[in-house]
């Protein structure tokens, strides 16, 4: 990929810097470097920075700066690139192994995607769990993972009608995505399993435990190490297994 | 922090603690929340001589009462929603002085949806993510994240200097609210996924303000807006208070307070910051009409108004005395400098004190 970025304006306090329109590694990848260049050039005026999939939308104050003076000082920074400078290799990202009870009460369609996929709910499982997916980014809800990658051969519609609570941690299907629902809400997502991990605690900081640009592995768990996990962060011990990953 | 000052009573349809909103997390996927008409919120705590972050009540719509635990200073902006004291109308736009004891109601609307309650120093809940706003998708900030409910007691934050009582908004900064508003928009981001028909529609319709309407947005009903070949989904990307979706029904959406920070569909335009209160206080049923300007125009909007703060000179509307003999004993009445209560030509309802205690007072004009 190597369309030429864009500059949209959004209102008069709000500018997006748009790298593509497609859900692409390579996307992504360029709109997190322009995050972090752009963080590391701390323009005047500017109140927050919201990667995304494909963009950058940069939240100013417009009494601080007006939309000429930004958008030519954004244009000036793209016109840099985001070059790594010489001495430091791209770091590598973490993996976060999220432990998952499968099907049963914890998801309660698991059976209705193996339907749809007209495999076995043991097939649909190992399918799930057996990759790792790369957050692109945060969105929806406190600390809800955009994932990007699941095997098309589980992909599955949502709900006709959505549920009115889907509980904290249910991991669900959504077309050819995949997702943790980071606490009780409305949803419409296929539910094939729940973590007990906190994915979101305000008093922690960052308050979200998965950050974009790492990655997810979905982990088949007995109901005894789900029961000791549940355990582990009643006492507040517990921490999301991570590591880093390999390419 | 200090013991209640107020306790609800009555929370009416939906009432919740906010502030200015909850910065530097969006990324994460968290709601900035705050109150939805930023412009009445901002001039209830600068009548008040509070911190621009002090947090006040969101009451929408009526059919809400507190009761004050303890004595202090309080002002109402935002809807009309009948404010009454104790029996008698309670001023708007103005900081006045309350009692341990004392009721408060908002009972219905005249004009508007959303009042604030601020009140000298704050309601003083504890602050999470650096905001004490109320985001009630994820239970954060306010009272347990939750919207308030009867038998809640709020406290009040410290004062700094005694708040200022009778200190009323100069009347050409009273906003005021009508059931049929033009809204000034500035095209994009998505303004190329749309037909030039879409467009044409878009700025040229009246829409109509559904009930469907919240907290996180006005939904709008009226002619549809057209899409391109690209459609009514686009791949998520982030977004700002303010913009216009157009979802698959092809009827637009204007994004408020508690909006997501992402969205999938396309955004036609984004309300002009300075123009957003107007949607604030959209009464379901009402009109709204969208006026293209260039982000330029829109800009100068919002440092027009900037300095229109920064150079308020508030009018002073505290009681005048007089002293007042009736057969022979004095007493001493006060009378509010500039009114404060609806008038209605040849007749008006007042609060007078006399010798320090309030009487409703009606006044007929004499004809001469």
């Amino acid at each position: 990929m190597s369309d030429q970025p864009r500059i949209l304006t959004a209102g008069d306090a709000g500018l997006v810097v748009e790298f593509g329109s497609v859900i692409d590694p390579d996307v992504n990848r360029r709109a997190y470097e322009f995050a972090a260049a752009l963080e590391a050039a701390d323009l005047d005026g500017i109140t927050e920075l919201v990667p995304t999939y494909r963009s950058v939308l940069v939240h100013y104050d417009n009494l601080a700066v007006g939309h000429d003076e930004l958008r030519a000082a954004l244009e000036a920074i793209l016109r840099q690139g985001t070059a790594p400078s010489a001495n430091d290799q791209p770091r590598a990202p973490s993996l976060f192994e999220i432990p998952v009870a499968y099907g049963g009460e914890d998801g309660p369609d698991l059976q209705a995607v193996a339907g749809h996929a007209g495999l076995s709910p043991d097939e649909v499982v190992a399918i799930h769990s057996g990759r790792d997916y790369r957050v692109y980014m945060l969105g929806f809800l406190p600390g809800f993972p955009y994932l990007g990658g699941m095997d098309e051969r589980i992909a599955c519609p949502r709900l006709k009608t959505p549920r009115l609570r889907v509980p904290a941690g249910s991991v669900g299907i959504a077309e050819s995505q995949t997702g943790v629902y980071p606490m009780d809400s409305p949803g419409g997502w296929q539910l094939i399993g729940r973590t007990p991990a906190p994915l979101f605690e305000p008093a922690a900081q960052p308050p979200v435990a998965i950050v974009p640009g790492s990655f997810v592995r979905f982990v088949p768990t007995e109901p005894a190490k789900i029961a000791a996990i549940e355990k582990e962060i009643e006492e507040g011990s517990y921490r999301l297994p991570s590591r880093v990953r390999r390419p | 922090m200090s013991g209640p000052f107020l306790k609800i009573i009555s929370p009416g349809p939906l009432c919740t603690v906010q502030d200015e909103g909850r910065f530097g997390y969006q990324q994460f996927g968290i709601s900035t929340s705050g109150a939805v008409d930023r412009q009445a919120f901002a001039l209830g705590n600068l009548l008040l001589g509070n911190q621009p972050s002090a947090a006040a009540l969101e009451i929408t719509v009526g059919g809400f009462e507190v009761e004050f635990l303890s004595d202090g200073v309080v002002a109402i902006t935002g809807a009309d929603l009948t404010p009454d004291l104790d029996g008698l109308p309670a001023s708007r736009w103005e900081t006045f002085p309350v009692s341990g004891g004392q009721r408060l109601t908002m009972a219905s609307p005249r004009s508007g949806l959303r009042a604030y309650l601020c009140v000298a120093g704050g309601t003083d809940v504890p602050a999470q993510l650096g905001s004490r706003a109320t985001y009630l998708a994820a239970r954060l900030g306010g009272l347990q994240g939750t919207a308030l409910s009867a038998g809640d007691e709020i406290p009040a934050g410290p004062v700094q200097d005694t708040p200022p009582v009778g200190r009323r908004l100069p009347p050409d900064l009273i906003p005021e609210y009508r059931r049929e508003i033009t809204v000034r928009v500035v095209p994009g981001p998505q303004e190329s996924h749309f037909t030039p028909a879409g467009m044409e529609n878009f700025f040229g319709a009246e829409y109509i303000v559904t009930d469907r309407s919240d907290r996180q947005g006005v939904r709008l009903d009226g002619p549809e807006i057209e899409a391109g070949p690209e459609g009514y989904d686009i791949v998520s990307d982030a977004v700002v208070t303010g913009a216009v979706q157009i979802p698959g029904d092809r009827k637009p959406i204007v994004l408020l307070a508690d909006r997501q920070t992402t969205g999938g569909y396309p955004k036609i335009g984004v309300v002009a910051t300075v123009d957003l209160p107007m949607l604030a206080q959209a009464v379901p049923g009402g009109t709204v009409r969208f006026q293209r300007v260039t982000v330029q125009e829109a800009q100068a909007g919002a440092r027009q108004w900037a300095a229109s703060l920064a150079s308020i000179s508030f009018v002073d509307a505290s009681p005048t005395g007089y002293r007042v003999a009736v057969g022979g004993v004095e007493y001493l009445v006060e009378v509010p400098r500039a009114g404060g209560s609806p008038q209605t030509a040849g007749a008006a309802r007042a609060k007078v004190s006399v010798d320090g205690v309030p009487y409703a007072v009606e006044i007929e004009e004499l004809s001469p």
